[in-house]
């Protein structure tokens, strides 16, 4: 079993080890091409807090949180480009990517059904990129807020009239379609006459699945207790 | 490829029938004839053959066995009088006299391992799941459903959840894209079902 993730090891061993924290990397703003460092001394040349991104780290491998690592409300901020940067990954990298796959799939194949994969898809798009949006432009105002108000500066005020307990009540599960997409390729759709693509769509489908599953617990496990912590502090004067 | 039934039957009045119930739900070509000449054709997906149509001897019925199974063409009995019982386990499939439409189809739409190279998941849901997956297909609500098939919102929802289990498919538009290609329902009859 894996070990968890510490600050001192070096960066590079460990995306050899887990190449699926390139993804994670990426969104704390961290180019490749850092040698030898440690990831205490990446993080450090790139302004990302350490124990922010360890915790990410860990969760992406399925370890638990460091027992040294502290996080409190201060990660907050960091945390949120974070998140940000993770939606524009989704919305206008992976999603558009995936969808070119399958248009070059529909025109390598010679069944006209493919065509409502598309159509099935683009769907897809439309509800990922509600649920993100509404992320961006009501969760993380109102968190920054939040964070202004705790740090007794000016902040705004409608974007307060929120709370974390209505994000959780409607942070809703936008992988089903995926596996709905996955059956339909594996099981339901017959041969076709392309395998190149429709492999590639589903290896592609997979990563992304994994990708949303770990950005919402980083959601549900790191951004909403925090969250609650703040809002406790402030809990009377609201 | 487009499916092609083979009708070889006696009785007009059965060809016919038969003919017009799987070209209304399938969209499949049919042909019919009334006696099973020198060489059947097997150019098609199924063969519909009454066991007793003339000049089908039981010597003929072998050979027509074993060239349906090179050709990967399914054979289906059809049967409204008595045929002993190692005759009927020639066939594929047994279609009776008394079947419902829906019987017949579910019948006729198991494929031949050639054309799907896969087993046909729609062949093991109820008749009454096939009912809700197309009414989920024309997007009607599990209140819709209810309705229209007379039973209650509680066992369309539990259809519903079954028909998910055993596709591994749960939004509507997944169930649509199923029933689409597995011909359950013609897209033209289909409106603003995906979201």
């Amino acid at each position: 079993m894996d070990k968890y993730i510490s600050g001192s090891a070096r960066l590079a061993d460990i995306i050899m080890k887990h190449e699926r924290l390139l993804l994670v990397i990426e969104r704390f703003g961290i180019r490749l091409g850092f040698g030898d460092r440690s990831i205490r001394e990446v993080c450090l040349a790139n302004g990302v807090n350490e124990a922010l991104a360890l915790a990410v780290m860990n969760l992406f491998i399925r370890q638990p949180i460091p027992p040294d690592i502290h996080l409190d409300t201060g990660i907050l901020s960091g945390l949120m480009d974070y998140l940000r940067n993770a939606h524009r990954y989704f919305l206008e990298e992976k999603l558009p990517y995936i969808s070119e796959l399958i248009d070059r799939f529909i025109s390598h194949t010679e069944n006209p059904d493919t065509r409502l994969l598309q159509q099935f898809f683009k769907g897809y798009e439309r509800e990922v990129d509600e649920h993100m949006r509404l992320e961006n432009s009501t969760v993380f105002p109102y968190v920054k807020a939040l964070l202004y108000k705790d740090s007794g500066q000016p902040h705004d005020h409608a974007a307060l009239k929120y709370s974390i307990a209505d994000f959780e009540a409607h942070h809703s599960d936008i992988e089903e379609k995926l596996e709905d997409l996955t059956h339909l390729l594996i099981k339901h759709f017959p041969p076709t006459k392309d395998r190149f693509y429709r492999n590639l769509i589903l290896l592609e489908l997979f990563e992304l699945q994994y990708d949303l599953n770990d950005h919402g617990k980083i959601e549900d496990h790191i951004l909403t207790p925090l969250v609650k912590q703040l809002e406790d502090r402030h809990i009377n004067e609201k | 490829m487009k499916n092609r039934v083979l009708i070889i039957e006696a009785s007009d009045i059965i060809r016919r029938g038969l003919k017009g119930i799987i070209e209304n739900h399938l969209h499949y070509d049919v042909e019919t004839t009334e006696r099973a000449g020198q060489v059947i054709d097997l150019h098609c997906s199924t063969v519909i053959i009454n066991p007793g149509v003339a000049g089908l001897t039981e010597e003929r019925l072998r050979q027509l066995r074993i060239d349906a199974t090179n050709s990967n063409v399914r054979l289906l009995a059809l049967v409204y009088a008595y045929f002993d019982a190692e005759i009927l386990s020639t066939f594929d499939d047994i279609i009776f006299i008394n079947d419902t439409e829906m019987q017949l189809v579910s019948k006729l739409r198991r494929q031949p391992a050639k054309d799907s190279g896969l087993p046909d998941e729609a062949a093991t849901l109820s008749e009454r799941e096939l009912d809700v997956l197309q009414l989920v297909a024309k997007g009607c609500s599990n209140k819709e459903i209810a309705d229209k098939l007379n039973i209650s919102i509680h066992t369309s929802i539990s259809h519903r959840k079954n028909i998910t289990a055993k596709l591994g498919i749960k939004s509507a538009s997944g169930l649509t894209i199923y029933a689409i290609i597995n011909k359950l329902v013609n897209p033209d009859e289909l409106y603003n079902s995906f979201t």
